[in-house]
């Protein structure tokens, strides 16, 4: 099901209002079935495949914790991460892989054939299988004991408004809350409210609306532009990239609020960033989260201690070891977001970013710039090198992003305009949009709050106007990019 | 106390926006909405009331069905923009050019037809003049205006191709720009074809469970609520309103230079290229022409990029063969009107586009002998 449709606002109201209703255990039964429901709006056919790999995990888990033995426990570790990994691999890279050695055999004149063959990506699989494989880790690294009851591990794995697109969840920070049955809370179900009418406005009135814009822009030849338009292009995709997924964050977190559950925040203001090592604690944080503690720093030789809250840097002596850690969790991260040589490249390319930044960090020209300057200094570098890192995301050939790289390097007829003018003023608007909604998140609102009527009735002017542009613009015109991923 | 305050305003902002939607009730269509108050669309019928002027929003197969008894004749082709279906300041039997030409022309047997569309890009015309080429025995001319307005417009747009495609698949060539607008047009046909025809809106929806929930519940409240009909009418008004904060933010009125958008330029001139050498090849006579423009005030246009267009139009009309005219002087100030405002507490705004029927007549008169030379009457 999506999120910016009526089907599924109708759906929210049914299962929110049964959830307060139902006791406990009958709470478990209903958040399970309505999220199979919920993915089933999809294909249900597919539903057997998320079925399989919950209960995998789940029989995993169990003779993990109950067996003493260490070999047996990694044993046990390897088999579920097979099994995850390996339908991963099956409906996610079996086409690139095929390709990519089909071209690699090419290369050395061994003539082989295309692979001829299609196989639908099911929907959320890079998510819920992360979510599994946590699971069965944390049980092995002895920081969670297996939940026996089903259903409370299947909505764990399954729970709909974080199913599709995150924000991935660890069973510590969700499964506790569901048992000790969290009681209605008005702020909680306020916050609720505003966060799916925040997150709908994103989606649908901005994300959805300049989507066509941005598809019209990736589709000219790239000859015909100048330096500002390839940097157009990356912000334009930037935002809309932005405004989708953050859109999908705050409907989950808003969905869950609605049942007394709080999902970890998964973005925050990332294109305010002051450096690139703030930016990953600031996008996708449970992604980067997740990489770090069960990917970096295992391969960084590095104790994991419990959840970290995101980014993936690590004050370590071990350099060596960290940097080529951090080179190829970078890599598979790109790799996660697609099956494609681009999304490697764009891994590589921020992992080159943080490995600069560290550098650049301990030396003496560093520590000599002004502790005032340096924050706007770091955005100035920090927003448009991430921006940039957008172009291999979206376009769909590395030739052509080389092209536009050294149209930004050469200064090629800077100015020269080839877009409608509207592109240029909307993405110098989307951007506006994004540094006042900063300020007045972090610097008005915690005034404004203390005030509670005047805040009331700025809420009522705010939300009467977001609500009804939701409403005006709510239709599945199109999925969430990360949909795809 | 403050989460119960901040609950009411939540439920009132709810209502609110409710209210403030089903108080939409603009039935208003958009085609005159755009032209103005003074300026009404008029599409042009013969004397014995059959449609000669074909809006694409109807079926393009009963427009020729409904022609069959012009259709022996010699006939001429023009592909025009909202000029030609458009009178400033109306009267009561008042006539477009095309119902001039056809008048007249009728008269020595030749059938003059008019295919226009709002904003009309060479794009555009280029499918159509696939299409009426293939289904008009004897088209011997086909006249093209070519507004550097509209070289800023690019692709086939769906709100008037939509349909087009179950009728005309595709236009039967191998460049470039063929291929685009064939996909378009094969997206447009499976938008269409989709489960239950639920076209763009429900792009999302094609082939999941959800897209038939997603259409009985939204018929469901379309036949219950009128504003959730009226939603891409009220959308359409939000638009219009950014249109206007940005013109008066940035001072942009009908007066203001149009800078040329290179690729789109270059695109509609490609297009522009197909049909004459397409016609060529079918032994369809060619002329384009650039067409008035208001010149008793400053127009919009950059003075060198549409001297360029001029000296293009005319190596091209070379190469291939057609006649080219200029006419943008013909039309003098007097016959011109006013539109709607494009900005914000701004009644009026001068209209470069279109003109009263005493224009349309002159117009007529202008491209006559051209036609004559042409068909060799």
């Amino acid at each position: 099901m999506i999120f910016n449709s009526i089907t599924f606002i109708l759906f929210l109201i049914i299962v929110v209002s049964l959830y307060w209703i139902l006791n406990q255990k009958s709470r478990y039964i209903l958040l399970f079935l309505s999220s199979l429901i919920f993915y089933g709006f999809w294909k249900y056919e597919y539903i057997l495949l998320l079925l399989i790999s919950s209960l995998n995990d789940y029989f995993i888990s169990i003779y993990i914790h109950k067996t003493s033995n260490q070999r047996v426990k990694k044993q046990l570790l390897i088999l579920s991460l097979i099994v995850n990994l390996g339908l991963l691999f099956y409906f996610k890279y079996l086409l690139f892989f095929t390709e990519s050695l089909t071209n690699i055999f090419n290369l050395f004149g061994l003539s082989i054939a295309s692979p001829n063959f299609s196989i639908i990506l099911p929907l959320g699989i890079s998510f819920y299988t992360f979510q599994t494989i946590s699971y069965t880790v944390d049980v092995y690294r002895g920081f969670i004991k297996p939940y026996k009851n089903f259903f409370l591990f299947g909505t764990y794995v399954t729970f709909f408004p974080q199913l599709i697109a995150g924000p991935i969840l660890r069973a510590s920070e969700i499964i506790p809350q569901i048992i000790t049955r969290p009681k209605f809370d008005l702020s909680d179900f306020n916050q609720g409210i505003i966060r799916i009418t925040i997150g709908l406005f994103l989606k649908v009135v901005i994300a959805d609306n300049i989507a066509p814009m941005v598809d019209e822009i990736y589709n000219l030849p790239i000859n015909i532009l100048s330096a500002l338009d390839v940097w157009v292009k990356a912000f334009m995709f930037g935002f809309q990239i932005y405004f989708d997924f953050s859109a999908y964050s705050h409907i989950a977190i808003g969905c869950a609020l609605l049942m007394g559950l709080k999902f970890p925040e998964n973005f925050n203001y990332p294109y305010m960033a002051k450096s690139f090592k703030s930016f990953w604690k600031r996008w996708h944080i449970s992604l980067s989260s997740w990489i770090r503690d069960y990917l970096y720093l295992p391969l960084a030789g590095e104790q994991v201690i419990n959840k970290s809250t995101g980014g993936i840097v690590v004050n370590s002596t071990k350099n060596i070891k960290k940097n080529k850690a951090l080179f190829l969790t970078w890599a598979i991260m790109g790799l996660w977001h697609g099956a494609s040589w681009a999304f490697v490249i764009w891994g590589i390319y921020h992992s080159v970013l943080i490995y600069l930044e560290r550098q650049i960090q301990k030396t003496t020209f560093y520590s000599l710039i002004p502790k005032r300057i340096s924050p706007v200094l770091g955005w100035l570098i920090t927003l448009p090198l991430a921006m940039l890192g957008w172009l291999p995301f979206r376009e769909n050939s590395l030739e052509k992003v080389l092209i536009m790289v050294k149209k930004i390097i050469s200064f090629e007829n800077f100015f020269k305009r080839s877009f409608n003018e509207n592109v240029y003023i909307i993405c110098f608007s989307l951007m506006l949009f994004i540094i006042v909604s900063y300020i007045v998140e972090i610097y008005i609102l915690p005034h404004l709050r203390k005030y509670p009527l005047i805040f009331a009735v700025l809420l009522f002017l705010f939300l009467s106007i977001t609500l009804t542009l939701d409403l005006t613009f709510l239709r599945p015109i199109s999925q969430f990019i990360y949909f795809q991923f | 106390m403050k989460n119960k305050i901040i609950f009411i305003s939540i439920v009132s902002s709810i209502i609110t926006s409710l209210f403030i939607m089903s108080s939409f009730d603009s039935k208003e269509d958009f085609e005159n909405l755009a032209l103005g108050k003074t300026t009404q669309s008029h599409y042009a019928k013969s004397p014995n009331g059959i449609e000669i002027h074909y809006s694409p929003k109807n079926n393009p197969n009963k427009f020729i069905e409904n022609l069959s008894v012009y259709l022996n004749n010699s006939t001429v082709f023009y592909f025009g923009n909202s000029q030609s279906h458009s009178i400033n300041q109306k009267k009561i039997n008042d006539k477009t050019m095309s119902e001039y030409l056809f008048n007249e022309l009728i008269k020595d047997s030749v059938t003059f037809l008019t295919a226009s569309i709002p904003n009309a890009n060479l794009q555009e015309h280029y499918l159509l003049f696939e299409y009426f080429s293939s289904k008009i025995p004897n088209l011997d001319l086909i006249i093209i205006p070519v507004f550097m307005d509209d070289l800023r417009e690019t692709g086939i747009r769906e709100t008037y191709f939509s349909d087009f495609s179950n009728f005309y698949q595709s236009i039967h060539d191998s460049n470039y720009l063929a291929i685009e607008i064939n996909s378009s047009l094969k997206k447009f046909t499976s938008n269409n074809n989709s489960l239950l025809n639920t076209k763009k809106e429900n792009e999302a929806l094609k082939e999941t469970t959800q897209e038939i929930v997603e259409y009985k519940l939204n018929t469901k409240l379309e036949n219950k609520f009128y504003f959730w009909k009226n939603r891409k009418t009220i959308r359409g008004n939000y638009f219009n309103l950014l249109y206007k904060i940005r013109n008066t933010i940035f001072n942009i009125s009908s007066q203001s230079t149009r800078k040329m958008i290179k690729n789109r330029y270059d695109k509609n001139l490609n297009a522009l290229e197909y049909i004459l050498s397409s016609s060529n090849k079918k032994n369809i006579k060619s002329i384009i022409f650039i067409p008035p423009i208001r010149k008793d005030v400053k127009y919009p246009y950059n003075e060198n990029e549409y001297k360029n267009l001029k000296q293009e139009l005319l190596a091209i009309s070379k190469q291939y063969n057609a006649a080219y005219i200029d006419l943008d002087y013909i039309i003098e100030g007097e016959y011109w009107g006013y539109t709607n405002s494009t900005q914000l507490f701004k009644e009026k705004d001068f209209d470069f586009m279109h003109f009263r029927s005493e224009a349309h007549k002159i117009l007529a008169d202008s491209l006559m002998p051209h036609i004559n030379k042409a068909i060799n009457k």
